[in-house]
């Protein structure tokens, strides 16, 4: 539903480009990608004009197993390269120099200005698919679009460990397209978003004080209505508990830091043989195809030659069969390599997922623990701002009648 | 309540026996308590302020982020000085050293104390506000001490890490290692070939077939009884146009196990027509 969505959007912008300079989105043909060098900021914007992004570990998209053998990987090294990816992005993001923060944020997590989600459409050596999206605080879409690139031998070449990979071009053009909207926005339109983003954490605090703040339209569009004291106790304390959030993801983000290092060079290297083995396995089943062709029409040749009883055409016919059923053979023996290339290419794999799943077990305990006792903490605070802000209404002076 | 006359609060103060060295048990608990409080906040502001310096001195952080740990870092900063006055006063009540009580004033002192505790109290009860501010900071705290720990024990872990080395952290790069070699004994090289290498590799392999010694291939022959790792041979005299097809499909099959079966069938073709 997602994808006819999107696809209909992408034709409605197609016919109304306009819409697509007003609304400052930026969607796409799901094409190929093709070479895209990032762009990066001539000038640093100034601090108060910094946009934070958060994006969340990739969705790992159809995972079962007759959609894995298909894509010639497993669903173990799918959840690893997941956590990679968005790992990636960010770093990618980072080299831009367009943006404030940027961090990879749990699932919903609140705080930041825009936040971007994927899902991994498709992934092996040879082709990277990603259904991209990314939203803003205030409910502006700036990306609704499929990036897709496939790749040869060139680009696994011009890897630079821990810098670009081998679909850098995708991850590049997702910055490309995050930076092009917000060029676009000026001072002032950067300044409500911002505003946006704290008053919407302040309300998920603390509705009940910071509820009315912001208004939310049905088409998930918010607004700001009102503006707290910055002398407010209550808004002070709420800005200490947001310092600590941005704390937290740091610390999050210090967690994925090595694991995508470390994940570097072997996922690197099982993506370059994923993709030897995928062209050595076709290559094998286009001869394996040509030549049993080329065997069965010599063979057919020569029952022809019989049927005609063309004179002196026995030896003829004897090499024609001989030669044909030999061709065949071939054929054949052909194909068999190609199931040693899935044999070896399963074998990677599966070496490769068992090491890249006990690193990412290990990931996955340090995270679910610290995000534990954050949300904790965060339900501790919730309560006692509660019982602040009730304590204050309840010490309201009463106007006089 | 009935006050004392004053001459006798003051005979009381100006008799009051010292009292031992040792302090009550909930006194000593109450100190202890302080001091670990003290150096908890003060290791807090320690790491905070290095990471701090850190920060200041790298030319890519980013300059909101380096306000929000100055901010922080004065946060511990006033905590330490708070909790370091609260060491100061609970060791300036519990520092005079005080004699044993004289026994003979102890009805005294009693009666002292008894319309001591009978006064109200100067300090005005905390307030629910006061008491909900003192949980919220103590929850930060807390908090603080988390985070620090466990970015403490994230950095210690990277270092361990870094220590054992590489040989340690990257099994895979066996499985490369050897998928590497499967790959090239198969014709395929993973690094270098172009995307027509199918073609070009089996036009090289004759090539290396080349290059094996007879008496190589005659010694494997003799463990074998088959004829094993020559990807060539020399053509039999008694070779026809279906027998050297047959070997020229052997000499180009890669795979070892099919080539060998190619190589039976030249030769009990060979033989067959012998």
């Amino acid at each position: 539903m997602e994808r006819i969505r999107s696809v209909f959007r992408r034709s409605f912008l197609v016919l109304f480009p306009g819409v697509v300079f007003l609304t400052g989105c930026a969607t796409q043909s799901a094409g190929r990608v093709g070479p895209t060098t990032i762009q990066v900021a001539l000038e640093p914007y100034p601090s108060d004009q910094l946009v934070d992004i958060g994006i969340e570990v990739f969705k790992e998209g159809d995972t079962d197993e007759e959609a894995m053998e298909k894509q010639h990987t497993s669903q173990q090294i799918r959840k690893s390269e997941v956590v990679f990816m968005a790992y990636h992005l960010k770093t990618t993001l980072e080299e831009s120099g367009f943006w404030g923060d940027i961090r990879v944020v749990p699932d919903g997590a609140t705080g930041k200005d825009v936040l971007v989600t994927a899902e991994v459409l498709s992934s092996n050596g040879e082709e990277l698919a990603l259904d991209v999206q990314a939203r803003d605080s205030q409910g502006n879409v700036w990306i609704d679009r499929i990036y897709r690139d496939r790749v040869g031998r060139q680009q696994y070449e011009e890897i630079r460990v821990g810098k670009t990979g081998p679909f850098q071009n995708i991850y590049n053009a997702i910055a490309n397209d995050l930076a092009s909207v917000r060029r676009r926005q000026d001072s002032l339109q950067v300044r409500q978003l911002k505003r946006t983003t704290q008053l919407l954490f302040a309300a998920e605090l603390l509705p009940e004080a910071y509820g009315e703040y912001v208004r939310t339209d049905s088409n998930g569009r918010s607004e700001v209505v009102r503006l707290p004291a910055e002398d407010d106790p209550l808004w002070q304390r709420v800005n200490q508990i947001s310092v600590r959030n941005r704390m937290f993801f740091e610390s999050l983000n210090a967690t994925y830091d090595p694991y995508y290092r470390e994940l570097w060079k072997p996922y690197s290297d099982w993506r370059r043989y994923n993709l030897v083995e995928q062209l050595s396995i076709r290559e094998a089943r286009a001869d394996s195809i040509k030549k049993t062709a080329a065997g069965i029409i010599m063979i057919a040749a020569a029952i022809l030659l019989e049927m005609e009883e063309v004179d002196n055409s026995s030896t003829l016919r004897d090499v024609l069969v001989l030669g044909g059923a030999q061709v065949i053979i071939n054929g054949v023996n052909i194909s068999k390599r190609a199931d040693i290339h899935r044999d070896t290419l399963k074998e990677l794999s599966d070496s490769f997922s068992s090491d890249a799943k006990t690193v990412r077990v290990e990931l996955e305990g340090q995270t679910v623990e610290l995000t534990g006792n954050v949300s904790q903490q965060m339900a501790q605070w919730r309560d006692i701002l509660r019982k602040m802000h009730a304590t204050e209404m309840e010490n309201l002076p009463v106007a006089d009648e | 309540m009935r006050l004392l006359p004053f001459h006798v609060l003051l005979w009381s103060l100006l008799s009051v026996p010292a009292w031992p060295r040792e302090l009550a048990p909930a006194a000593q608990q109450q100190l202890s308590q302080a001091e670990r409080e003290l150096k908890l906040a003060e290791a807090s502001f320690r790491r905070a302020s290095r990471r701090l310096e850190a920060m200041q001195e790298d030319p890519e952080a980013l300059d909101q982020e380096v306000l929000a740990l100055e901010d922080y870092v004065h946060e511990l900063s006033e905590l330490v000085r708070v909790r370091k006055e609260t060491l100061d006063d609970l060791q300036a009540l519990a520092g005079s050293p005080v004699s044993a009580p004289d026994p003979t004033v102890t009805e005294g002192m009693e009666a002292f104390e008894s319309a001591v505790d009978s006064v109200p109290s100067a300090e005005p009860e905390e307030t629910e506000q006061e008491r909900l501010d003192r949980e919220f900071a103590a929850s930060l705290e807390e908090f603080d001490g988390m985070l620090l720990a466990y970015n403490r024990t994230l950095e210690d872990q990277i270092a361990a890490r870094s220590a054992e080395g590489e040989a340690a952290a990257s099994p895979h790069q066996t499985a490369a290692a050897e998928a590497e070699e499967l790959l090239r004994s198969m014709g395929v090289d993973p690094g270098t070939e172009t995307e027509n290498s199918g073609e070009e590799s089996e036009a090289t392999d004759p090539a290396q077939g080349e290059t094996e010694s007879p008496s190589e291939v005659a010694e494997t022959s003799g463990e074998t009884g088959t004829p094993g790792t020559g990807s060539t041979r020399p053509p039999r005299e008694d070779e026809d146009v279906v027998a050297r097809q047959l070997r020229e499909a052997a000499e180009k099959e890669t795979d070892p196990v099919l080539r060998e079966k190619l190589w039976k069938e030249y030769e009990a073709y060979l033989d067959g027509r012998s």
